[in-house]
């Protein structure tokens, strides 16, 4: 609440006129930490912090089961994307495309983002966990591209090639045939 | 009494089955004169060489059969194989026999594609069967002669070709088509007759519950807020 | 409350967008110019004009069956007539009188009697003869005036002649029936008032039987009295024996009436003329005029009085001298003399002469109407010619429609590339090409600015190409060998080019090619013309510019043989013309100009094949064996084609295009087309063994000679009409059992797969015939004309343009046609295709030509414009007609009422009222702030 009333408080100092008025917003001026209260006992202001991370082998297979974890998510995302797929339904209207665009999108977005997530995981096996993490992300993308299929968006009919089909040419020239006689 | 009866029928339909088989000879059989001619194009000569008979027994059945009078031999496999490389044609020329004023009907192939695929020719007869012919009922009014091969054909390949390989069809016109309009009058007719019998026979409530039931929701959900608001 | 409801559910249904035209769009896209046709009887109505002042109408009958009045002001039709076509409309003479004009027409002949006012039909005759008039074997000669009708019918060796003199009943008054060796269908005779006369160039004698012999009952056959050519002062012109058999040449000695005196025959032979007067004894004088034996001699006009003048129309350098001349006297009267200019090669044909009391002084001055051998008829009068009416165009033959040429300014904007640049490469290309573009519009602005151009009002302002090549120029040709050019969006003549020496070829043809467009610029386009020689069976070929009907390169020229076909190549040379290959009746080939048989012919002669045919078979040739010496045809099939005989071969038109390669099915996979550019249609018409109507549809392959189908319908006569294009056909014709009109749709595919997706060669082909789809429909109403609408890329459907005997231009959709249409509604359906009905049915919507109607049409032409979107229609016959279709509707372009300003201003004022708003809100929170 930073109300001012011109009558209570200095224009040119903002300092509080009566001795009992508290301002609680804060002056912002470098030198009124001097002016401060003194440091609570014990306090020394000068220590320096340091941690240290230092990890038993129980937490060590614990971290490694969590990349595990992490590393399966997708796999294990794919039956519910099957479900939730077949939920939306086969025909062209916002909702399954909203679901199959979601569905690619995440994948996609997941495997560009693969090192970050693994980043504060690092192990022996990061690199097949990273492998599996890849396969399962395919295989979600996999999905959403059958999906597309049985939807008939993927051009795999010759009738989709057509417009580009280039007329033929001609080999021989008939000409006359007519009646003049 | 009943075996009788039974040699009677029997006999009977032969008779029948004969006097059909007279009848379709008596059509009238149509024997085709096919001579070929193997000399090049830019040639003036004019050698027409008799090689081969199409007897037509009857065009609407497509029963035909082509016997061929002049074997084929070295010569004619090396004409042939001039002209091919010449990338030239290899004619025909039909007629019927018997006809006072022969009237020809010529034809040809590519000789490359002929050569190539060893003789194996597919020769169509276009046969008027209408009865505009006149006296004769069927007539030879066309006829067009191709290789089933249809590949690039490679002219300096030499084969040896061991005879003719025929194929021989016939072609006669087909009836025009005429405007269908019974299906269409028995289609209208049925459905004039579903319109008929349809009355929506369902009580009041099966019919328009669909909007019944919201309305009510609706004035429920306005008269409970009004009861919780007060 | 309710009312006000209603109204509104009204309103809004009837603002629901329709597809036809709307009645303020009459007369926006398209025009309609009507023709009486080529003028042979003529008459001016002296009934309307009171005090003997000039005649204000004129009575005119054609050869066109047609019966019309123009107004004298400014020959404009005031009424007409369209008899039917043939002998049963022929008018044979017409005669005006008190207001009323008689024709004597049909046969037997009914004598007509019209009211030259309003066009009403007052009474009919008929003039019963004692014998049965067979109009295709003999001639019919009428001469009739106020009291009595004389008709005399020629045949092999007999003339029937009868009288009517009770013209309220048609009773006869006598008849009788002369045999002479001499007498022909072919013969040139004259009915006069008192005799028949005729003229036979073999015997080289003037024949003429007076009336007055026939009613003696001697027993002997009456004589013909003759007098000798020489004595009258001709001479038979001598023709050369070439062309014996040429049974198109123009007859060496004509005999005609002479308008105005039932006792005047005018007599031609060649250049000279005479005119001779019939008694009625039968001896024949011939009139002297002074000064008359030199100059062309056309017609001749005499009035009936004491004082009776005969004119004559004299060509004098360039211009048309009307002179009069005293019949008596033989003096010429200089007072009665007209003059007008005309172009170098015009020629009268038939001069009617009026003359009038001029209301100021009391002189008698004279009007006339002259009608030239082209077909123009013009009234001249003292101060010049009054009006000019074009009567060729009622009889056109071939259309051909030529883009127009941008600006010399803008040519830079179509210079060529080269085909594979490469993208950085044409886009730098076209950004510079637009950049100098935007320059020089900016000078052009600025040059307009400073100085404002005057537009010389003697030169017509030139034509260029508009923005989207709707603006074209129609070259016509017509029957009366007089070539057009026709500005298309408003109907007025750009140039006219008359060539005297011309008739169309023997099938009523007349063949119009384009060698050479407008696109490559410094080259001035090039079409020519193919048609034959007035006097001989030999064909002409002429070479024109068609933006200004000049001849270029040789001009005309006369061939020394006789044309079997024509037609244009598909491969240019180095200057970018098409050669025109002519094959003549001895096989012979020429190409058209004549350095293009080494350029363009000899290195395609591997791939040309040319096609002739004569009634009964076509056969098909081969250039190869062509050396540089001279061009050969070899047969290489030859086919005959029953029953009857070929009444037409119909190719697709060469620069139509096919969009898609094939139709897209119902489970997404592709029926192929079967698109054979060398396919054409052949209709043979014949009887068969009971006499009744046969007719044999084939569709041949005209390089390999295959028959791809063969369809032969019985009791089906009547004109076939056949629409050849892409991969379809469509033909109507009229079913004699079920007496009805019908359509029959085919269509070719090649199947599920392709054979060669690239090339498409005739000779490799003939192994895979097409499957073919036929249906049949019903159609409402005949058919008297018929084309399809054709687009630059053909990606809008195709239309049928049929016309119809109602009068009326249909615009049938092509899928309502489409044979592959289902029988049953369910199961999947294909895109585009509707349940089977078996009428074609014609909403007033689809009648492209609204509320007007067009009695006779002979051809429909269709050409694309530079919009995808739409097609413009040039329909020909009797008048002329021409609109813009658009088949699927207009996609491309915005609908020519659309409101910019509404759509502006409300653009400007939201955008304005934004603006103000967030202004206003900006202002509004920062008080907020400050509070």
């Amino acid at each position: 609440m930073t109300v001012r009333n011109s009558s209570l408080y200095s224009l040119s100092t903002g300092a509080p006129k009566r001795r009992w008025g508290v301002e609680l917003g804060g002056g912002g001026r470098k030198d009124r930490i001097s002016d401060a209260l003194p440091s609570p006992p014990g306090y020394n202001p000068n220590m320096q912090i340091c941690s240290e991370t230092q990890r038993s082998p129980d937490s060590q297979k614990l971290v490694v089961k969590k990349a595990w974890d992490l590393a399966l998510g997708p796999i294990k995302g794919v039956p519910m994307n099957l479900f939730l797929l077949y939920m939306s339904g086969n025909s062209i209207s916002i909702f399954p495309i909203m679901m199959v665009g979601m569905m690619l999108m995440r994948p996609c977005k997941a495997l560009f983002a693969t090192n970050a997530t693994f980043s504060t995981f690092e192990g022996t096996q990061a690199i097949l966990q990273k492998a599996t993490y890849l396969l399962g992300n395919l295989a979600q993308i996999g999905l959403a591209l059958y999906k597309c299929q049985s939807l008939g968006l993927l051009p795999t009919h010759a009738s989709d090639w057509l417009a580009f089909q280039e007329p033929a040419s001609q080999v021989e020239f008939v000409h006359g045939g007519f009646g003049l006689w | 009494m009943k075996l009788i009866t039974l040699l009677l029928v029997v006999l009977f339909q032969h008779c029948s089955c004969q006097n059909f088989q007279d009848g379709l000879a008596l059509d009238g059989q149509l024997i085709v004169v096919i001579e070929d001619n193997l000399s090049s194009t830019s040639e003036e000569g004019n050698t027409w060489e008799e090689r081969s008979l199409v007897t037509v027994r009857s065009a609407k059945l497509g029963q035909v059969s082509i016997s061929h009078t002049r074997p084929w031999n070295e010569k004619l496999s090396k004409s042939l194989q001039k002209l091919s490389k010449s990338g030239d044609f290899y004619k025909l020329r039909l007629h019927q026999q018997g006809s006072k004023e022969p009237n020809f009907v010529y034809t040809f192939a590519d000789a490359c594609q002929l050569y190539a695929s060893g003789m194996r020719e597919h020769i169509n007869l276009m046969i008027d069967t209408t009865p505009s012919a006149g006296l004769l009922s069927q007539s030879l009014v066309g006829a067009s002669l191709y290789s089933p091969e249809g590949r690039l054909c490679h002219s300096d390949v030499s084969r040896s070709i061991k005879g003719y390989n025929s194929t021989v069809s016939v072609r006669t016109p087909v009836p025009g088509t005429v405007p269908d309009t019974a299906t269409y009058i028995q289609r209208i007719e049925m459905a004039n007759k579903e319109k008929a019998e349809n009355k929506d026979n369902r009580s009041f409530f099966a019919k328009y519950w669909i909007y019944i039931i919201p309305a009510v929701l609706l004035l429920m959900v306005s008269g409970g807020g009004q009861e919780g608001g007060r | 409350m309710e009312k006000l409801l209603l109204a509104l559910l009204i309103l809004v249904s009837i603002a629901l967008p329709s597809s036809s035209l709307h009645e303020d769009q009459i007369g926006k896209f398209d025009w309609i110019q009507r023709g009486i046709g080529s003028v042979h009887l003529a008459q001016f109505d002296e009934s309307g004009s009171a005090d003997g002042g000039p005649a204000r109408r004129l009575v005119v009958a054609t050869q066109h069956n047609v019966l019309a009045v123009l107004n004298t002001k400014n020959g404009e039709i005031m009424w007409r007539h369209v008899l039917p076509i043939g002998a049963t409309g022929t008018i044979e003479s017409l005669n005006v009188q008190e207001g009323k004009a008689v024709i004597v027409s049909d046969n037997p002949p009914l004598l007509r009697s019209f009211d030259v006012l309003s066009g009403t039909l007052i009474k009919e005759v008929p003039l019963k003869l004692h014998y049965k008039p067979d109009s295709l074997y003999g001639k019919r000669l009428v001469q009739h005036d106020s009291s009595s009708v004389t008709v005399a019918h020629l045949t092999s060796n007999t003339a029937e002649i009868t009288r009517f003199s009770n013209l309220k009943t048609g009773a006869q008054e006598w008849q009788h029936s002369i045999s002479q060796p001499w007498i022909s269908s072919e013969s040139q005779c004259g009915l006069t008032e008192v005799s028949l006369t005729c003229v036979d160039a073999s015997l080289g004698l003037v024949l003429s039987l007076p009336f007055s012999r026939l009613g003696k009952t001697t027993g002997k056959e009456p004589q013909f009295i003759s007098t000798s050519l020489e004595s009258i002062g001709l001479s038979v012109a001598v023709t050369s024996d070439d062309d014996a058999d040429c049974k198109f040449r123009s007859i060496p000695i004509t005999l005609q009436n002479v308008h105005g005196s039932p006792r005047h025959l005018l007599i031609t032979s060649g250049e000279s003329s005479s005119v001779l007067q019939v008694g009625s004894d039968g001896s024949v004088t011939p009139v002297k005029e002074a000064g008359a034996s030199s100059g062309a001699v056309s017609v001749v006009d005499v009035t009936q009085a004491d004082d009776a003048v005969i004119y004559r129309a004299l060509h004098h350098k360039q211009a048309i001298r009307i002179s009069g001349f005293s019949l008596a006297l033989g003096t010429e009267l200089v007072s009665r003399s007209l003059q007008f200019s005309v172009g170098a090669e015009a020629a009268v044909r038939m001069l009617v002469v009026q003359q009038y009391q001029r209301r100021g002084d009391g002189e008698v001055a004279v009007r006339a109407l002259v009608v030239m051998h082209d077909d123009s008829v013009h009234l001249v009068a003292s101060p010049g010619v009054l009006w000019l009416r074009e009567e060729a165009l009622a009889s056109v033959l071939a259309v051909e429609a030529v883009d127009l040429p941008i600006p010399a300014s803008s040519v830079s904007m179509h210079d060529h590339m080269a085909q594979r640049a490469g993208v950085l490469h044409s886009l730098v290309h076209r950004v510079m090409l637009q950049g100098s573009e935007l320059l020089s519009w900016l000078a052009e602005l600025l040059e307009d600015s400073l100085s404002p151009s005057h537009s010389s009002p003697d030169s017509p302002p030139a034509l260029y190409r508009d923005e989207f090549n709707i603006h074209k120029l129609l070259i016509i040709a017509t029957a009366s060998g007089k070539i057009f050019g026709m500005d298309n969006l408003s109907g007025a003549l750009v140039w006219s080019e008359y060539l005297p020496s011309i008739q169309p070829l023997p099938s009523d043809k007349l063949l119009l090619f384009l060698q050479r467009s407008v696109a490559h610029f410094p080259h001035p386009p090039q079409m020519v013309l193919v048609a034959m020689h007035k006097d001989s069976c030999r064909g002409v070929v002429h070479t024109f510019n068609p933006l200004t009907g000049e001849p270029t390169g040789k001009g005309l020229e006369f061939l020394p043989y006789r044309i079997s076909q024509a037609s244009m190549l598909a491969q240019n040379d180095q200057q970018f013309i098409k050669p025109l290959l002519v094959v003549d009746t001895s096989l012979g080939v020429h190409a058209f100009p004549s350095g293009t048989e080494l350029s363009v012919v000899l290195p395609h002669k591997d791939v040309l094949y040319i096609a002739t045919r004569n009634s009964t078979h076509i056969t098909g040739h081969s250039l190869r064996s062509s050396t540089k010496e001279s061009l050969k045809l070899t047969p290489l099939w030859s086919q005959h084609f029953p029953p009857g005989t070929i009444e037409g071969v119909y190719t697709k038109r060469p620069g139509d295009k096919v969009h898609s390669a094939g139709r897209v099915m119902a489970d997404r996979s592709v029926l192929y087309k079967y698109t054979n550019p060398n396919l054409a249609v052949v209709v043979a018409r014949g009887l068969d063994h009971i006499n009744e109507n046969l007719l044999g549809v084939y569709l041949v392959d005209l390089v390999s000679g295959a028959v791809v189908d063969w369809i032969s319908h019985s009791r089906v006569s009547g004109p076939v009409h056949v629409i050849h294009s892409e991969n379809w056909v469509v033909y109507t014709y009229y079913h004699d059992r079920n007496r009805r009109h019908e359509l029959h749709s085919l269509e070719l595919f090649e199947g599920p797969s392709q054979a060669n997706a690239t090339a498409f060669s005739s000779l490799a082909g003939a192994q895979r015939p097409p499957l073919v789809e036929r249906q049949a429909y019903i159609l409402p109403f005949g058919v008297q004309a018929s084309a399809h609408t054709i687009t630059e890329k053909s990606i809008t459907t195709k239309c049928l343009l049929l016309a119809l005997d109602t009068g009326g231009i249909a615009q049938v959709a092509r899928w309502l046609v489409d044979p592959r249409r289902p029988m049953s509604g369910g199961g999947p359906r294909e895109e585009g295709l509707v349940q089977y009905m078996p009428e074609v049915h014609l909403p007033s919507t689809d009648i492209i030509s609204y509320n007007q109607t067009l009695p006779r049409v002979s051809g429909i032409y269709s050409a694309p414009t530079g919009l995808e979107s739409t097609s413009i229609v040039f329909v020909y016959g009797l008048d002329l007609f021409f609109s813009r279709v658009f088949p699927s509707k207009m996609f491309d372009m915005l609908k020519d009422d659309f409101d910019y300003v509404l759509i502006a201003g409300a653009l400007l004022g939201l955008v304005a009222a934004a603006l103000i708003t967030r202004k206003l809100a900006q202002r509004k929170a920062l008080y907020h702030q400050w509070k």
